[in-house]
């Protein structure tokens, strides 16, 4: 019985295909642990699922060059080339063309650009400055008293305080157009997920292990937010549980120096702090992009493959 | 036929075959690709020094001024030290891609700044970068394999390798085709390169050891394809022992040397030394100020009559304390700095192993963007900031007053390299 080419390529797929398969089993015991240790069984199975899809891709790329090629080292010559290209060098040029297009300003430049915005918002550590001089006079007119020492608040902690919530407002902001830059250079390294299957399929898996960009900026947004709690905390115990004329005695003798201390308890809130990975949801649609661009590899890829085994065909037939 | 002849005939017979003209097509445009990307990297590097160097001159015009004391003269007025990229950082972004090579410091201890860096883009890193380096090191022997595995297989297949055998000498024959089309790689990948350097004016003897670098490390490839295809009759047998020898070159060997080497060089943990320092610094807050102010004076015994202190804070026990905190790792920190030199000599050596890798390192060293450039800066960096001490301590310590003609004289850094 004659087989036709398009049977044949197919046989050659599944033959292939169950090689790719076999080759993923430790992926799917490294899959079913997680599950065990706590992962959601959803995105245990979408993990292995993706890289299936991506050597599915990579099959029906190899059975379509045998199909197209007249010997195995022009087909060899083409998949090397392929391999090359969409594995080696497209990754980089995404790299490259993202890093090109897209600048980031340097940590020195943010810092300088930093300090110009800061420095119309006074120094917190000078009481003394203009910039605080109204607000002091509008405290004291508040609770009716003449001396920064009637207050019954800590002006020195009322002032840190202020001044942290101001100088946080200013570095989120730079932080906010530091992540916009980083997503905006993520974007243009993410369309080349539809060139090279690789890019798809990095993206795809930390996308769905919740370890990728977005998650590690919440992270930090996250870390800030502890940081900023506990110091507006330790800014609440400086302005009602020390008092100014202890503050501002703090350098006169060891003893004074004692005196202007908090307890060290108050640091413990930093135990606190717990990093969760996104839903499995938002996970999902999140590598769900990468997961389209891979299929549609896998399938531009078959129907390339089916193409060359009917023009075969045609050829033996005619 | 002469030899010249039958040189130029092959490269004619190569530049009509598709698949070598798609080849050298896609080596030139990534050459290309990767010579003009670095290149706008570095200007905009260029120009981010420009704006940095004008942004802190403004800050200490502003911030000088303010400042009553020489102690918070030197705390809060900060300088800009940076390394310019080299004429051919273009060609290799080395170390300037991941290792800093522009600070922002002040008189505090210089362990808790030296080792600042940008973070970058984890989504880019994970991708890698595209240089001309790269390209040299890691895709062009791949790109030369493809060109050439098949040359034996193919005279054997289409019957002509026994003519041939008879005729010439086929060996030959074979040889000055492998040459002709290695030359052709060799040009398409070379005249980004050149055009570059011509373009920005790039110094001759530099360029012309790029030139040379990228031609060795083919010919290199070429000797290891004529020495493969001769012994390996088929076609995809033949590819598939060049693929592991290109696979054991670039990647098995460099990676293998980099283990030997960070095995039989220990290095102190980064980590561990900014740690120690910073608790140094921090604890010296709490301990009497003999405690700070004894080791200030063994190092330091110039200053033995500028240590008395009248009240419970004063500048000079806050930078002293810095200087102590620097003193208590500097063991550790001279380690750390010659395991990385030592590291990177022998992964030198381990280099005469590796062609790609000599081939990358030696790029990256023309370009002046290795690890020995790195720490050159480094250096210089440390050199600047043991500057500013000598500059501030006669104000703190001696009976030199502090005035804003005094600070006219504030060292500026000027970069070691170039």
């Amino acid at each position: 019985m004659a087989v036709s080419p398009a049977t044949f390529w197919l046989g050659k797929s599944y033959a292939l295909g169950a090689l790719a398969i076999a080759t993923l089993l430790p992926l799917a015991l490294v899959a079913i642990m997680a599950w065990l240790g706590g992962e959601w069984a959803s995105i245990a199975l979408a993990f292995w699922l993706g890289y299936a899809v991506y050597l599915l891709g990579w099959v029906f790329l190899i059975t379509a060059a045998s199909v197209w090629s007249k010997r195995a080292s022009s087909s060899l010559l083409v998949l090397l080339a392929c391999w090359m290209s969409l594995c080696i060098l497209l990754p980089r040029i995404a790299g490259s063309t993202a890093d090109a297009s897209q600048p980031l300003t340097s940590k020195v430049q943010n810092e300088l650009e930093i300090t110009r915005v800061l420095r119309d918002a006074g120094d917190s550590h000078n009481a003394s400055d203009p910039a605080f001089a109204k607000m002091r006079t509008e405290l004291m007119n508040q609770y009716g008293v003449d001396t920064l020492e009637e207050l019954p608040i800590n002006f020195r902690g009322f002032l840190a305080d202020k001044a942290e919530r101001d100088l946080t407002d200013v570095l989120n902001g730079f932080a906010d157009q530091r992540i916009e830059q980083e997503l905006a250079q993520a974007k243009t390294a993410s369309t080349f997920s539809w060139l090279s299957p690789y890019v798809a399929l990095k993206s795809f898996s930390i996308a769905t292990a919740s370890t990728d960009l977005k998650r590690y900026h919440q992270f930090l947004r996250d870390a800030e937010a502890a940081r900023f709690a506990f110091v507006a905390g330790l800014n609440q115990v400086h302005t009602n549980d020390l008092s100014y004329a202890d503050d501002i005695n703090r350098n006169k003798d060891e003893a004074s120096g004692q005196r202007a201390r908090v307890d060290a308890h108050h640091w413990q809130m930093l135990d606190d702090f717990k990093w969760t990975p996104k839903s499995s949801t938002e996970r999902l649609a999140n590598g769900l992009p990468y997961l389209a661009a891979m299929l549609l590899w896998a399938l531009v890829a078959a129907f390339l493959g089916l193409m060359g085994s009917s023009r075969a065909a045609s050829k033996v037939n005619g | 036929m002469g030899k010249f002849a039958h040189f130029t005939l092959e490269v004619r017979y190569a530049l009509r075959e598709r698949s070598v003209l798609a080849a050298l097509a896609i080596a030139f445009l990534v050459a290309s690709f990767a010579v003009v990307t670095a290149t706008q990297e570095v200007s905009e590097q260029r120009s981010a020094i420009t704006a940095i160097l004008l942004e802190n001159e403004a800050d200490q015009q502003h911030v000088l001024p303010q400042q009553a004391d020489v102690g918070s003269a030197a705390y809060y007025v900060h300088h800009v030290t940076y390394q310019p990229p080299g004429a051919l950082a273009f060609s290799a972004l080395g170390t300037r891609e991941d290792l800093p090579w522009q600070h922002r410091l002040r008189m505090l201890a210089i362990e808790g700044q030296i080792y600042e860096a940008d973070t970058g883009n984890p989504d880019l890193s994970r991708l890698g970068r595209l240089d001309f380096a790269f390209l040299v090191s890691v895709l062009l022997p791949l790109v030369l394999i493809l060109l050439l595995y098949d040359l034996d297989a193919r005279e054997r297949r289409d019957g002509r390798y026994e003519l041939l055998n008879a005729t010439s000498n086929s060996a030959n024959t074979l040889m000055v085709r492998g040459s002709a089309r290695t030359l052709l790689l060799f040009l398409s990948v070379i005249l980004p390169f050149v055009g570059m350097a011509l373009f920005t004016q790039a110094p001759l003897t530099l360029s012309l050891i790029v030139v040379l670098v990228v031609g060795l490390h083919l010919l290199f490839w070429l000797a290891v394809s004529r020495f493969v295809t001769a012994r390996f009759h088929q076609g995809p047998t033949a590819a598939t022992v060049l693929l592991a020898c290109w696979l054991l070159f670039t990647t098995a060997l460099p990676a293998a040397a980099r283990v030997v080497v960070e095995s039989l060089v220990p290095v102190p943990a980064g980590a561990e030394l900014l740690l120690a320092q910073r608790e140094k610094v921090n604890d010296a807050w709490d301990l009497p100020k003999a405690a700070t102010m004894d080791p200030f004076v063994a190092s330091h015994p110039q200053w033995k009559d500028g240590v008395e202190m009248k009240e419970s804070f004063e500048w000079k026990w806050y930078y002293a304390f810095h200087q102590v905190g620097d003193e208590s790792v500097k063991t550790v920190s001279d380690a750390l700095h010659q395991g990385i030199a030592r590291r990177d000599q022998l992964m030198g050596l381990a280099s005469i192993l590796s062609p790609p890798l000599a081939a990358e390192r030696w790029l990256s060293h023309v370009a002046k963007t290795d690890r020995y450039h790195h720490q050159m800066y480094v250096s210089c960096v440390r050199d600047f900031h043991a500057s500013l001490r000598e500059f501030h301590y006669p104000m703190m310590f001696g009976n030199k007053e502090f005035s804003l003609e005094a600070m006219a004289d504030l060292p500026k850094f000027q970069p070691c390299i170039d």
